[in-house]
């Protein structure tokens, strides 16, 4: 069924709004669910597949089972990750909290540092690109926290200009 | 002789040539010397560094005693910052491991270089008011403003 504009303003009962915030919330969807699925990639590698060199590399380190330390440190990131997540899918109307961004961000944090961690154990592999790559990975962890960040910034700005403009008036 | 300054000079010169042709068939050149340089782990540190330092911007957008309103310029210090402290833990480490006393593992050094870009302390006091001073008169270019006149030091009493 096909209508004419004018014919859709006099039948459609409402205009579809809020439409601007949830292009923000999909993109934000897009966005953890990136990290997320960067997370689990690299512990599926290292737990999995003895030939990867995310396998190799994480094994290198002279702490004990440091294999299953690094994994231990995406998981839980992964996991810290998941009611921000949740709540971005399921209930977006809980997305005002700010404890569970809070916790995104961390996740964030700690990827990154254990991101560069493996980059300094891949270094005297002498495997190319390799460090840089993981170094890659890195920023986009980094780039992700960023963007948590400047959420959870704009978000208090907002609630202090607005508390501001209450005790004016 | 007839042109005896010349002659010697010229002898002179050859000498150079050949004693500095001799030294680069013999040992390396300058070149090769600063390829030997372990290149890979200084850029390796210095990514670390500034991964320290938006770890710090990351923690100051996130935290909720500090609002940021100048995101761009909050990161543009905090990276400054850690760069600098970063390369003062890289020199530091590589000093101590050049004392060939202990091992310090790269896993370690690299964990130890993100922790001094992140740790905004109080040993990176001066550098984080130079960088805040940077920063400011940066943008103050490019906004366009004149620069502020400096002011001359009284020479003493008249």
């Amino acid at each position: 069924m096909t209508l004419s504009p004018s014919d859709f303003r006099k039948y459609a009962p409402s205009l579809p709004v809020d439409q601007e915030k949830a292009e923000v919330r999909l993109m934000a969807i897009v966005i953890t669910g990136t990290f997320l699925y960067n997370l689990l990639e690299t512990v599926m590698y290292m737990l999995t597949v003895p030939t990867a060199m995310v396998h190799k590399v994480a094994g290198l380190s002279q702490i004990p089972h440091s294999l299953f330390v690094f994994a231990g440190i995406f998981i839980g990131c992964a996991l810290m990750t998941v009611p921000h997540f949740y709540s971005l899918c399921f209930a977006p109307d809980k997305l005002s909290r700010r404890l569970p961004r809070k916790l995104a961000t961390r996740a964030t944090m700690i990827a990154s540092v254990a991101w560069a961690w493996l980059a300094a154990l891949a270094m005297p592999l002498d495997a190319g690109m390799l460090p840089f790559m993981y170094f890659l990975n890195c920023a986009g962890c980094v780039i992700v926290g960023l963007v948590y960040g400047f959420s959870l910034n704009s978000q208090q700005l907002r609630k202090l200009s607005t508390d501001e403009t209450t005790e004016a008036g | 002789m007839k042109r005896q300054k010349l002659v010697n000079s010229l002898l002179l010169l050859w000498l150079c040539c050949y004693s500095g042709l001799l030294y680069a068939a013999a040992g390396m050149t300058t070149a090769q010397e600063l390829m030997q340089y372990d290149w890979q782990s200084f850029f390796m540190a210095a990514l670390a560094g500034l991964l320290g330092g938006f770890l710090r911007t990351i923690l100051t957008l996130a935290s909720e005693k500090r609002v940021v309103l100048d995101i761009l310029r909050e990161s543009w210090k905090d990276c400054l910052v850690a760069v600098v402290g970063g390369g003062i833990v890289y020199l530091i480490l590589q000093a101590l491991s050049s004392l060939n006393y202990f091992v310090i593992p790269r896993d370690v050094r690299i964990l130890l270089i993100v922790g001094a870009g992140f740790s905004r302390g109080r040993w990176l006091g001066i550098v984080e008011k130079g960088a805040n001073d940077l920063v400011a008169r940066g943008r103050g270019i490019v906004r366009g403003d004149t620069p502020p006149a400096t002011v001359p030091a009284p020479l003493g009493k008249d």
